[in-house]
């Protein structure tokens, strides 16, 4: 990893001494159209190299207080017009036919360009833009003209490359200042854009990887929670992508290895069938770093709010769910009349916890137990054993739990979640639970990173601009407004800017937009921006951004290169979905990864007689232990949990199953 | 007549900037203002700088007069080729405004200018650069020595002093409009000079080019015309009542016969008349420019040669060619120029191109 002071700031070259600045138009001004100490207008040649976006310097022509000002400012708006004064001399010169013979002599034309002022040198007194000449922006100019000399180069360097900004044939980095990007100065990132392009999606690939590269030292570490919400868009980080000669090119001017990122790790629920993970990152080639998520009762009490609405829980709900999360759960519970004491670890003791209840209220006189009325706990009961049901595949009856490693996060590190194949109520509640742990963790600085970025796309699903004030809503609320401080970053995307929260995009310090839609272009949101500029952004190709950041008076448009990671659909090709496993084909795949000799045969053996949620119960307890021997834990885990029922005994006898020797990659690795 | 005392020539003229060494030139109107207000005289107020190009116009009546016509058959038509062998485009332009009054003659600042402009890649360019003068036109006869050496010390002055001079201040101010106007036909020469020795190509002259002298004699026969003068205006038509007739009917994209018009002082041009435009009103002026070429020499002396003597065949190619040129520039129009019937796009560029920089005075 390159340190940022020996990268950022050599990447900043002056070019005054090496060429020869050539004029590029002159600074023009009328008492129609006057310049203002924000704003200013330029003519230039019909061949200059000027476009909406192109940054320029004005050097004046007057000294003031003994110094002569110049000023920096970003192409917003453009005019072209002829000495032409109505169309109509114009058919009159043709005598009303298009396809006449053309004028030997092309009418006098004029570029005007309207710049918006970036910076003024010296920044006292602020006048307005005076008469001068202008001059295409070199590299030092770009910087100085964005306020980047104040975070470039040096031992405290916080530059972080975001892009490279094209000019009239001269490229200049861009840099973004960690400090802003990252907190604790201001923090957050919110991306736009139209879908289909792969543009969000590519930039934060290729953000994260800038980040990884250049993040300063002083500031500790950091890692990445990826949330992928949908298709397989972030499932081959760790692969490596197509890059061209110009992406090569960007990444050594930026200084960010071309290549995959390093340390990568992926979790997904199960399907809910629950044996095989529900993500498209199935190919056995792949399957190293993907460890299922799975949560039992405690894990998912705790969010219940995230799953039950306002219509679910009324008062004496919310109630009855406190005391079961504080007395019952995870700890032994009796009450007279019970029929046992309960230690409720998983939905399955809970159920049994709720029948005990509700049966010995049917049998007693009264209609509430410990104040809580029977209509409520059947209520309540009948809500949380919907939870499993819910999402199935993510919370377990059992209480097993796969869970991502906290405490133990390791710097430049990303951690994808992949929940795109789940339901709504699955997204929101993994969302959920991940943030706050997150966030719980590094209140007490114990997560194993300083930093940690979190990605969410869609983000006009979870924090909508209108709708219900849901927790989801709430939490990313809470991350804009006051994760900064804690190191947690929010890094999100959607397509439509204006259906989010205001506050959530709000509080993001910098904001990237790619090519826009058009109606949303016209919603209030951007008025700020000219005409011209939203046109461009309404054009944008793949691979250009506007950024805005608080250092830069005014967006800017770059460039960026390909992310140096194989691309979700490429990989889906490239490594084809496995066949949905059998359970047999499930268990062996997961065990192996703790005992090599597992062989399938063995497997299907073993479990021929017991049932289906046995057999993953078991396999879910020793993955959690962990033993030495795997195939002695696994029977005894199924032998602990069930034993064979003679009906079953005597289906297996009467349908004799084709035993033979089975080859060990017969499951289909 | 006495005329101005100093002169402009292409060979005195300084060649390295827009001003001309030749004549005394001010920077600016601004300049001349406080210069003639540290004399301590009043100047006028600014709403009282009225150019008076715009507010004075010629006086001459209109008049028909004879010539020697050159080619028997009266009109001609010319192929619209759409192609234009011209280059580029002359024009000069003045700027005059009266700044005082001492002992009631009036100061006259003129801001005076020529320029050509050149087609490149069908885009209008200068050529070389454009002259220009600004200089304070007045009669040191009527304005006093003792005023003129006050005055002389701190603007370019330009005597305009004549020999039987009436001292009506209209009759001075005339005198010194007369002055600009030939500093500015000085200038336009000046520039048709260094064209014609400097190039090889087509310059097309707005205006007549007698005034051009010895250049305007083409010694070449039969000429291949490198400068070609076009004339808007007709308050002197030339031809017979007669020929009017023929004239007044010239259809668009005709051309009249050649003709040989003598001056007195100057050499003779070859003309003809050419319709580039015709007016749906019936108005025999409009679009009717008349071509000027420059004469061989020796046609100048003999007034009353008649055509078999002068052989204009070597000639007919040329005129032909230039008739078509002109009818190919017709196009961009130059509207909204009031004259755009008869005003080709590279003289309008021209125009507009000084009236920028005169912007400047």
């Amino acid at each position: 990893m390159s340190s940022p002071e020996s990268t950022a700031a050599s990447s900043i070259r002056d070019h005054s001494n090496d060429i020869e600045s050539v004029p590029l138009g002159r600074v023009v001004a009328t008492e129609r159209k006057p310049n203002t100490s924000h704003e200013f207008h330029f003519w230039t040649a019909l061949d200059a190299p000027v476009g909406i976006g192109t940054i320029v310097r004005v050097e004046g022509a007057i000294p003031v207080g003994g110094v002569i000002p110049r000023v920096y400012g970003v192409v917003t708006e453009g005019f072209s017009y002829s000495d032409l004064q109505t169309p109509l001399h114009d058919v009159l010169g043709l005598g009303g036919k298009p396809d006449a013979r053309a004028s030997l002599t092309d009418r006098t034309e004029i570029r005007l360009y309207t710049a918006q002022v970036l910076r003024h040198v010296p920044e006292e007194p602020l006048q307005p833009v005076p008469m001068g000449t202008v001059y295409l922006a070199d590299d030092r100019d770009v910087a100085v003209a964005l306020r980047m000399d104040a975070y470039v180069g040096g031992e405290t360097s916080t530059a972080i490359p975001i892009g490279v900004y094209r000019a009239g044939g001269m490229r200049s980095p861009i840099y973004v200042d960690a400090d802003f990007l990252l907190g604790p100065e201001a923090a957050h990132l919110n991306i736009s854009g139209v879908s289909g392009l792969a543009t969000k999606t590519s930039a934060i690939e290729w953000l994260l990887q800038s980040i990884f590269a250049h993040f300063p030292p002083q500031k500790g570490s950091i890692a990445a929670v990826c949330f992928n919400v949908k298709g397989p868009d972030l499932l081959f980080l760790d692969q490596p992508g197509r890059l061209d000669d110009a992406d090569r090119e960007m990444y050594d001017m930026l200084r960010v290895p071309a290549a995959p990122f390093r340390n990568v790790r992926y979790f997904a629920p199960y399907t809910a069938r629950g044996w095989a993970l529900d993500t498209l990152r199935s190919n056995e080639a792949l399957a190293h770093n993907v460890t299922p998520l799975t949560w039992g009762l405690s894990e998912v009490l705790q969010f219940a709010d995230v799953l039950l609405n306002k219509d679910d829980i009324d008062a004496k709900a919310d109630a009855l769910i406190d005391f079961i999360r504080e007395r019952v759960v995870g700890r032994e519970f009796h009450d007279t009349g019970l029929e046992r004491k309960h230690f409720v670890q998983s939905f399955a003791d809970l159920d049994a916890w709720f029948r005990d209840v509700l049966r010995k209220l049917e049998e007693g006189q009264g209609d509430t137990w410990r104040t809580h009325h029977a209509a409520t706990i059947r209520k309540v009961r009948n809500r949380l054993s919907n939870l499993s049901t819910r999402c199935a595949g993510l919370v377990t009856d059992d209480g097993a739990v796969s869970d991502l490693p906290y405490g133990s996060f390791e710097d430049r590190a990303v951690y994808v979640i992949d929940v795109a194949q789940g339901e709504e109520d699955a997204q929101d509640l993994v969302f959920a639970r991940v943030v706050s742990k997150l966030r719980e963790h590094l209140e007490r600085r114990e997560l194993g990173v300083d930093h940690v970025i979190v990605f969410v796309d869609e983000l006009n699903k979870y924090a909508p601009g209108d709708g219900p004030d849901t927790y989801v809503r709430k939490m990313l609320l809470d991350i804009a407004e006051r994760g900064r401080y804690l190191g947690l970053v929010l890094f999100s995307a959607q397509q439509f800017r204006s259906q989010v929260h205001r506050r959530v995009v709000g509080n993001a310090g910098t904001a990237l937009f790619g090519r826009m839609d058009g109606d949303e272009l016209a919603t209030p949101g951007y008025q700020v921006l000219g005409p011209a500029v939203k046109a461009r952004l309404a054009t944008l190709d793949k691979g250009q951004l506007m950024v805005r950041h608080p250092h830069f008076a005014q967006p800017v448009f770059v460039r960026f290169p390909r992310p140096a990671v194989m691309s979700g659909r490429e990989g889906v090709e490239r490594f084809p979905q496995a066949a949905v496993p059998t359970l047999a084909q499930a268990v062996t795949r997961d065990l192996r990864r703790l005992d090599d000799a597992i062989e399938l045969g063995w497997v299907q053996t073993t479990i021929l007689l017991y049932e289906d949620s046995d057999v993953i119960a078991a396999r879910s307890a020793v993955l959690q232990r962990q033993p030495t021997d795997v195939k002695a834990a696994f029977k005894s885990e199924l032998q602990k949990r069930s034993r064979p029922s003679a009906t079953t005994v005597e289906r297996a006898a009467v349908r004799p199953r084709a035993l033979r020797d089975f080859a060990k990659d017969e499951y289909g690795g | 007549m006495h005329h101005a005392s100093h002169r402009s020539t292409g060979a005195d003229r300084a060649s390295d900037g827009v001003q001309d060494a030749g004549i005394p030139s001010a920077n600016s109107l601004a300049e001349v203002l406080r210069a003639v207000a540290a004399t301590g005289r009043p100047v006028a107020a600014a709403r009282d700088l009225v150019d008076l190009s715009l507010s004075v116009q010629t006086a001459d009546a209109p008049s028909i007069v004879p010539v020697t016509v050159l080619e028997s058959t009266p009109v001609h038509r010319i192929p619209d080729t759409g192609q234009s062998h011209i280059s580029a485009f002359l024009d000069g332009v003045q700027r005059t405004m009266i700044v005082a009054h001492v002992r009631g003659a009036p100061l006259l600042f003129a801001f005076i200018a020529a320029v050509v402009r050149e087609r490149n890649e069908r885009r209008m360019a200068t050529w070389r650069e454009p002259l220009v003068k600004r200089a304070v036109f007045a009669s040191r006869a009527a304005v006093g020595d003792t005023v003129w050496r006050e005055l002389e010390s701190r603007v370019p002055l330009i005597d305009c002093t004549a020999n039987s001079d009436s001292a009506h201040p209209l009759a001075i101010r005339a005198r010194l409009l007369a002055e600009v106007q030939r500093t500015r036909e000085q200038l336009e020469n000046s520039l048709a000079v260094d064209w014609y020795e400097q190039e090889s190509r087509t310059l097309l002259v707005d205006g007549g080019i007698s005034s051009l002298g010895a250049l305007v004699v083409d010694p070449a026969a039969p000429p291949a015309p490198r400068l070609v003068g076009v004339v808007k205006s007709h308050t002197t038509l030339y031809g017979t009542p007669e020929s009017l007739d023929t004239l007044c009917d010239l259809d668009e994209g005709s051309r009249s016969a050649l003709f040989l018009i003598h001056h007195r002082v100057r050499p003779s041009v070859l003309s003809w008349y050419l319709r580039l435009r015709r007016a749906s009103s019936g108005d025999p002026l409009f679009g009717l420019v008349r071509v000027e070429l420059p004469a061989p020499a020796g046609w100048s002396s003999d007034q009353n040669a008649s055509p078999p003597d002068r052989d204009v065949a070597p000639f007919l190619g040329a005129v032909a060619n230039l008739s078509s040129a002109l009818l190919a520039e017709r196009t961009p129009v130059s509207l909204p120029d009031a004259r755009w019937d008869r005003l080709v796009y590279g003289v309008y560029d021209c125009e507009r191109y000084l009236r920028a920089i005169a912007d400047h005075v």
